[in-house]
């Protein structure tokens, strides 16, 4: 590979690279040129096309001052680290930088307020199309695991309904329901010590054990479900209303 | 008690006969998708000589990052040589069709190498048992795939 080929960047050209998606091209010219402040923030841009975030930010660290001052690459990788689990870094360095920061980057960091502290948030701050979604999240982040598994031992499938399965809250009462009348119905006319009633009983106990530790993980599930489907929605809302350009 | 005992026997028969209904249902919905199955073994089958990707070989059990107790129960042998069983033999016997991408036998298998044979047969039970069609309802656009399936993870 040659190296410092060149001392000083063509950005027209870079430019080229990156909007016609050129990316073996791309790096190799980035690697071929002097490494200065210029070249780090363009290869900050590389990182932020191509993604790989640990690289992205040794070279954001290089040209923080210019890359900055780009609006539109700063909320390019507001909204591509809104759903990253780097978000709140990146968020907290934009926020600590003295430069002025962009109205999207600000609102996405509203955002990431949003998610670290929903009950006290105030949705008003969200845009329309989002605050539905914010409702969701708001709502399901108070939910417990341990009150869905409780929920679910007093009622089979209860804890489900708890939080907002109610399709897979009746498909269990209903198999759970079966399961206890057939139990229920061997074991008065056979008696307890029938191979029959013995095995009723264990595929009755079994589902609700089963039931229990669902309720329990699923309600794990769908916080994440749920968190992720809000930063989406907020990352789609963003991009197809500003669609930022980094070149 | 007569009166209780023939009531019981009603609701126990009235609620099988509505299981096989829903059976019934769901073997319906399963075999549209067997047609577009078998269409796609045909074309499989005819440009075999073409094709170069193989499919992936399953493996019957991969316990490296197992627990200690979990490789020396031999119990997990035997689940895990069922689960093989029937994902090689039955499966495709029956033409078993799964609401989730990753198939309620392989979710069982992965779930005991990573929690071992009690947690990971329950996990898989408890998949198995929500594995419907309308479930796909309780789930938010994000998790459900473009053929349709819910995008589930071992976790």
């Amino acid at each position: 590979m040659v190296n410092n080929l060149f001392a000083q960047i063509d950005l027209p050209f870079v430019s080229h690279l990156g909007k016609s998606n050129l990316e073996r091209e791309h790096l190799s010219y980035l690697k071929s040129v002097n490494e200065t402040d210029s070249v780090c923030f363009q290869f900050a841009k590389y990182y932020l096309q191509y993604p790989d975030d640990s690289l992205f930010f040794i070279y954001f660290k290089k040209s923080s001052d210019q890359f900055l001052k780009d609006s539109n690459a700063v909320n390019f990788a507001s909204i591509q680290f809104t759903q990253n689990s780097k978000s709140s870094f990146w968020f907290d360095t934009c926020l600590n930088q003295k430069a002025e920061i962009p109205r999207i980057t600000q609102q996405l960091s509203i955002i990431q307020s949003s998610i670290s502290n929903p009950k006290e948030f105030d949705f008003n701050l969200l845009p329309e199309k989002l605050q539905v979604d914010f409702q969701k999240y708001q709502k399901i982040s108070s939910k417990k695991p341990i009150v869905a598994l409780s929920l679910s031992a007093v009622i089979p499938g209860l804890g489900k309904l708890y939080i907002g399965s109610s399709k897979s809250f009746a498909l269990t009462l209903l198999s759970m329901t079966v399961l206890g009348l057939q139990s229920y119905e061997s074991y008065h006319s056979k008696g307890i010590a029938h191979p029959l009633t013995i095995v009723n009983l264990g595929f009755f106990t079994t589902y609700y054990a089963v039931n229990l530790l669902g309720s329990y993980r699923e309600t794990k599930l769908k916080k994440k479900e749920i968190k992720t489907q809000y930063l989406i929605n907020a990352t789609n809302y963003y991009h197809y209303k500003y669609r930022p350009s980094l070149y | 008690m007569n009166q209780n005992k023939s009531f019981l026997r009603n609701i126990l028969v009235k609620s099988i006969f509505g299981l096989f209904i829903m059976l019934w249902v769901n073997v319906g919905f399963s075999q549209v998708e067997n047609a577009n199955k078998v269409s796609k073994k045909i074309t499989n089958t005819v440009l075999a000589p073409y094709q170069t990707k193989e499919k992936p070989k399953r493996k019957i059990l991969n316990l490296e990052s197992a627990k200690i107790t979990t490789k020396l129960n031999p119990l997990t042998y035997l689940a895990a040589g069922l689960m093989y069983t029937y994902q090689n033999v039955l499966s495709e016997q029956i033409s078993a069709s799964c609401t989730y991408e990753i198939s309620c036998s392989e979710m069982t298998k992965k779930s005991i190498e990573k929690h071992g044979l009690i947690k990971g047969t329950l996990i898989g039970l408890h998949q198995l048992t929500n594995c419907s069609r309308s479930i796909i309802k309780d789930h938010c656009d994000h998790v459900i795939s473009p053929d349709n399936k819910i995008i589930n993870r071992v976790e």
